[in-house]
């Protein structure tokens, strides 16, 4: 699905959603992989998908094996990491340079929430 | 001069010199001529001249089927080796324009391939579906016979004509949502007549054993031809999801072959016409894997006893 979607990125992924044709979904293949390609058609109980830039379809697999409508994306967990460190780094800092520059509490606290905002997450692993 | 044709709802125009290499090509196209001069869906014009050239600055992109393709200005050009013809392809005005120095067997079959695929595109944006497949009516069913390229779908065409079937199309079945429609062009069928069946080359016209108006419902057998290496054939009953990726994987792999690939290929839109057109054909049909041997006689009798038993 690339460049929409790369290798290893986190996808947000609703459930319940009912997949139409054109969504971008989540399944396991037959060999119990989990992959996000696009939905092309469903025929006769099977689904059918492609990535966008993958020049091969992929083997149909029965709806039951449809885990979800991807719905968009979100951090993995190394950009997690790599925030949590940079926060431990430069928040000290951060707070003595906002006393010197009179750097309001308000954007301070925005700015820390915007670095910590947390969601569910999935890992997705890219195929052929 | 302008002649005009109808293929699967497509009015095509040609504008041709008298003579030419027109004049072997218009033998495949005699069944689709229409008299009068209609607003055409797309053009094609063959035009013999001393000069022939590409336009400078024209970049090499790919090579097809033994020519070079070039980008130029938005439009596809296809070169034979010798600089003796260009074929260029507008594909926003859906025309194709052959000019040609010297009449060779490459142009030839190279005009007939793109003039299929110009009257295949242009059929497609009328919600037409093509399948790279050959269909015989024998015993009050459709029968289509799928497969790669030299797997034999001509081939078996012609056994089953032989055994008393009307030919509805060879190599590309049209398929409008509802119907099959008769369609021949670009046949490969004269290539090796004598020495397989008999045949003079030349002595066979495909056209001549279709009904041209009629219009065939659904698919009722639809069989993929593979070849292997045996004195037997046999047949194996196929999973209708298979048979319908099968056919997605064909439809993309002759599109590959063309001038189109680059636009087409991974148009979702297109992807989903083809998809809903073939479900719709395989609706009601059986499908069947058919391997066929290496005895000619022996692949006729077991094809035909196995489509007679279906």
């Amino acid at each position: 699905m690339s460049p929409s979607i790369n290798p290893k990125e986190s996808l947000l992924l609703d459930k319940e959603a009912a997949p139409e044709l054109g969504d971008v979904v989540l399944f396991e293949n037959r060999f119990g992989k989990k992959i996000a390609h696009r939905l092309l058609h469903r025929f006769g109980g099977y689904c059918f998908t492609k990535g966008d830039n993958c020049p091969r379809f992929d083997f149909p697999f029965p709806e039951d094996k449809l885990l979800g409508v991807v719905v968009g994306k979100t951090r993995s967990a190394e950009k997690k990491l790599l925030a949590g460190i940079l926060l431990a780094v430069f928040l000290p800092q951060f707070i003595i340079h906002s006393r010197l520059f009179g750097l309001k509490n308000k954007k301070f606290f925005l700015l820390l929430s915007m670095a910590s905002r947390h969601y569910p997450h999935i890992e997705v692993k890219k195929d052929g | 001069m302008d002649d005009y044709y109808r293929f699967a709802g497509v009015i095509l125009r040609i504008s041709h010199d008298s003579g030419g290499i027109f004049s072997g090509i218009e033998q495949e196209l005699k069944y689709y001529r229409i008299e009068g001069a209609i607003d055409p869906d797309c053009t094609a014009s063959f035009e013999k001249r001393a000069d022939v050239a590409l336009p400078q600055g024209a970049v090499r992109t790919d090579v097809m089927g033994g020519q070079a393709v070039y980008l130029h200005g938005g439009r596809v050009y296809l070169a034979g080796k010798d600089n003796g013809f260009v074929i260029g392809m507008d594909f926003e005005k859906r025309g194709m324009a052959v000019e040609y120095s010297d009449e060779g067997k490459d142009l030839q079959n190279a005009s007939r391939w793109l003039l299929k695929w110009l009257i295949i595109k242009t059929a497609e944006r009328k919600g037409v579906t093509f399948l790279h497949a050959s269909a015989a009516h024998y015993k009050g069913r459709n029968i289509i016979f799928c497969g790669d390229s030299h797997c034999g779908k001509s081939s078996s065409l012609i056994r089953m004509v032989r055994q008393g079937a009307r030919a509805i199309s060879d190599d590309s079945v049209i398929f409008d949502g509802k119907h099959i429609i008769p369609f021949t062009l670009n046949t490969s069928i004269d290539n090796d007549l004598e020495k397989r069946f008999g045949i003079a080359s030349g002595a066979f016209d495909i056209g001549g054993y279709m009904d041209h108006s009629e219009r065939y419902r659904n698919a009722d057998i639809l069989v993929f031809l593979r070849i292997w290496n045996s004195t037997s054939s046999e047949a194996r009953p196929m999973e209708r999801n298979k048979a319908l990726l099968a056919m997605m994987k064909g439809y993309q792999k002759e599109l590959g072959f063309t001038p189109y690939a680059a636009r087409d290929r991974n148009d979702p839109e297109l992807l989903k016409q083809i998809f809903a057109g073939y479900s719709a054909l395989l609706e009601n049909a059986k499908c069947f894997e058919f391997y066929a041997g290496n005895d000619e006689e022996e692949v006729r009798n077991a094809l035909i006893s196995f489509l007679d038993g279906a």
